[in-house]
């Protein structure tokens, strides 16, 4: 009798053992590999607007098809803040780009995506900052076995993300 | 027991311990990506500080004046905060609210630096009867809550003090420009500022010819494109000379600023009266009057009855490099004499007590910089071996360890009185800073930020700080900010851009042989020429036009401008003329091209004779 029930245990505990653990461990880590790349990629997408001074279709259209390729789904969200007037200009320095003066407008990824999908290119100014935030919308297979054992809600529930912003250093056009 | 039953006990006891391990593992990995995410992101903010600045100083004709530099400064330190915030994931984050974690920010200028940190030290205004008055006492200060801003310049100092009368202060810059004050042995007061050289590397022969580090140092001609603004017809729209396009224009030095020759009658503005010379007054073009003409005239020409006639592009030379090293031969000499023969010790606290810090880790007490050791009596002992132009040299070393010594002072203070207006129970301590950083910090201008107290989990706060440098400025032109290019090619009619190269390429040093000359390096930057357009009836502006131009024209060679693959000489190899060695000291290339070195210790010179330098004042009474 009580060998059996230690049998089932046993049968229980090496299943577990055997799949679910090393499972779990396969899908965490291409979760960091995921991320990883990710990472890479928002930070890469970034420094090309930061170099170039310009949001192209092509550009963003890349960065959506290097990140979709690690098989998850994203939200992408754009912010620039624009450099405005400054308020403190003075005649001796009559220079409208003073960075750091000025007041910012920010511009967000509706607006952005409205503009470089109509005119198939956003320019941006020396002095402005751009920052992309990266989420997966989707749930993971490490996400699903974690939900398994205990679940997470509530809004950070997202497993892959990045974040990368800057100040622009040329002016797009 | 059966096998079976041993299994499930071993895995029983095996299982929790496992979970608990990789738990702890995973929560370390997380400490350690939060850290390397950090520290990302104060890098970025500091280069974003540093680019901030840049921009606001390269397009400010008036950025070395103190008021503008503190303007300039403040928008960085915005621009920090601005590229903190966005980084750190809420552009809604003020920068009150990321001031509880940033203890101290360091900026690092020609001759002296400011540190931005909160302080009490405010004066409110008291209203007395119908009136209000300034209230200085300590009551007052003290109650108030602090408040975060840039504290007053302090500069490079130390003092010297000596058996007699013998008293002096000696101002350090990121160069061997110096300035001395005090009085000597005898009690005589002395006041005088300028470049520390080596006297026996420069002679000056009866004619007054000076040959430097070998090299016989003469006039250039010096050109470069600029696009000024005339005043236009009704008098207040500015328009762009010569439509637009940038204009190749002659110019000399005079008064810390550039001097144009305008050749071309067809461009002249409304401030034109017969003189064929201009300054730009914040880029607007504006012609010389005949006495300023002619002051001009005599400091070119170097004669009292010099008059603005003679002036022309063959005479419009710039003797600037000469006069570098002929007022740094006189003041040299003045500085060695003053402290021949005299004994003495330096009384500057900051310098003499060694600030230590306790490693928290083990108790151990590591010092911060370990100071270079050395007889201080022999810091103005100048010879071939003590060459104050020199890297290794004793004085160069001294003005490091000075440098250091001051900034680790002030920085331990603010720091630490950073503890008394935050409770967030984090112990705010000046993290120990490698030497690689010092180096860094003590040669160029930079920017260091500090940023502590965050809790990244597991028990532990972040800690780091970043440092970086700013080398393309105009406070200060460090030995690697010089580029040179063939005389000629400049001019883009000539239809040749040309190339230009460090001077310390080895390609360029092995096969050169035409005529070079040397720029500073912010002359190869983009700059800006802004201006608004105006509606004459309602004095509105109606657009603001912008334009661009490179005042050198041409492009950056692959090995040496742009990649550093042939970078293989130092400036002591050039400015010393010795030969290429390896680490080990064995010679591994030749001594530098003479044109190379002639190109580079001319425009090192006529760069840093051009500096505006806030205590030029000294030698003028």
């Amino acid at each position: 009798m009580s060998d059996t029930v230690v049998t089932v245990v046993a049968i229980f505990l090496a299943a577990i053992l055997m799949f679910i653990f090393p499972l779990m461990s396969t899908a965490d880590r291409t979760d960091d590999i995921s991320t990883q790349a990710v990472d890479t990629a928002t930070t890469e997408f970034v420094d090309q607007i930061r170099s170039t001074g310009k949001i192209t279709q092509n550009d963003y259209d890349n960065f959506v098809q290097t990140i979709s390729s690690t098989g998850n789904a994203f939200d992408v969200e754009l912010e620039v803040q624009i450099l405005d007037d400054n308020p403190g200009k003075k005649v001796t320095e009559a220079e409208m780009t003073k960075v750091g003066e000025n007041y910012y407008y920010s511009k967000y990824t509706s607006q952005i995506l409205d503009k470089v999908n109509s005119d198939g290119v956003m320019y941006l100014k020396q002095g402005d900052i751009v920052s992309v935030t990266v989420k997966n919308t989707n749930r993971t297979i490490s996400a699903i076995l974690k939900d398994f054992i205990y679940s997470v809600t509530g809004n950070n529930s997202a497993t892959i993300t990045a974040r990368h912003s800057g100040i622009v250093n040329v002016n797009g056009k | 027991m059966k096998l079976q039953q041993l299994a499930v006990v071993f895995i029983i006891i095996i299982l929790p311990i496992a979970l608990v391990l990789s738990e702890y593992t995973n929560i370390n990995m997380q400490v350690l990506n939060k850290q390397a995410e950090y520290d990302n992101i104060l890098l970025t903010s500091t280069y974003d500080a540093i680019r901030a600045f840049q921009m606001n100083t390269l397009n400010n004709g008036y950025s070395t004046i103190s008021d503008s530099k503190i303007r300039d400064i403040s928008a960085s330190v915005n621009s920090f905060y601005n590229s903190l915030a966005s980084s750190l994931g809420s552009s809604g984050y003020k920068i009150e609210d990321l001031q509880g974690y940033i203890p101290a920010l360091l900026f690092t200028m020609y001759d002296g630096y400011y540190l931005y940190g909160d302080y009490q030290n405010i004066v409110t205004l008291e209203k007395d009867g119908d009136t209000y008055k300034q209230n200085y006492s300590t009551e007052n200060t003290n109650s108030l809550k602090s408040t975060n801003g840039i504290k007053p310049y302090i500069y490079y100092t130390c003092e010297y003090k000596g058996s007699n009368k013998f008293d002096i202060i000696v101002n350090y810059t990121l160069d061997n420009y110096i300035s001395v004050m005090g009085t000597d042995n005898s009690g005589n007061i002395i006041n005088m500022s300028g470049y520390l050289i080596n006297p026996s590397s420069v002679t000056k022969d009866a004619s007054g010819n000076i040959t430097a580090h070998g090299i016989e140092i003469k006039p250039e001609k010096l050109y470069e494109y600029a696009i000024v603004m005339d005043s236009g017809i009704d008098s207040i729209n500015l328009t762009p000379a010569n439509g637009g396009n940038p204009t190749y224009y002659q110019y000399v030095y005079y008064n810390h600023q550039k001097y144009y020759l305008d050749t071309n009658p067809e461009q002249r503005a409304t401030s034109y009266n017969g003189i064929n010379i201009f300054r730009l007054n914040n880029n607007l073009r504006t012609y010389l009057n005949e006495s300023e003409a002619n002051s001009l005239a005599k400091y070119v020409l170097n004669r009292d009855n010099a008059n603005y006639t003679e002036l022309n592009a063959t005479s419009f030379i710039d003797n600037s490099a000469y006069k570098y090293y002929n007022d740094a031969l006189e003041f040299s000499n003045k500085v060695i004499n003053l402290f021949n023969g005299v004994s003495y010790n330096v009384v500057t606290d900051s310098y003499n007590n060694q600030v230590n810090y306790t490693k928290t880790a083990n108790g151990e007490k590591v010092p911060i910089h370990t100071r270079t050791n050395y007889n201080v009596n022999e810091v103005f002992k100048i010879s071939d071996s003590n060459d104050p132009e020199a890297e290794d040299s004793i004085f160069n070393e001294h003005r490091m360890d000075v440098i250091i010594s001051s900034i680790e002072s002030n920085l331990m203070s603010i720091i630490a009185n950073f503890n008394l207006h935050q409770n967030s129970g984090y112990e705010f301590a000046l993290p120990v800073m490698t030497e690689e950083d010092w180096y860094k910090i003590t040669n160029n201008i930079t920017v260091v930020t500090f940023m502590q107290g965050i809790p990244i989990g597991n028990y532990k706060y972040y800690s780091n700080y970043a440092v970086v440098a700013n080398t393309k400025n105009k406070e200060f032109v460090s030995r690697d900010s010089i580029i040179i290019r063939d005389v000629e090619t400049g001019n883009r009619s000539n239809d040749t851009l040309g190339t230009y190269h460090n001077p310390k390429c080895k390609d360029i040093n092995d096969n050169n042989s035409g005529n070079l000359i040397g720029y500073n390096n912010i002359d190869y930057e983009q700059q800006t020429v802004s201006y608004d357009i105006i509606d004459p009836s309602s004095h509105s502006t109606v657009e603001t036009k912008m334009l661009y131009y490179y005042p050198h024209s041409g492009s950056g060679a692959y090995e040496c401008v742009i990649g550093k693959d042939e970078v293989k000489y130092t400036a002591d190899n050039l400015i010393l003329n010795t030969e290429l060695k390896d680490e080990n000291g064995n010679i591994i290339g030749n001594k530098p091209n003479q044109n190379v070195r002639k190109a580079y210790i001319s425009a090192l010179a006529r760069e840093k004779y051009n500096l505006y330098k806030i205590s030029d004042y000294f030698n003028k009474y």
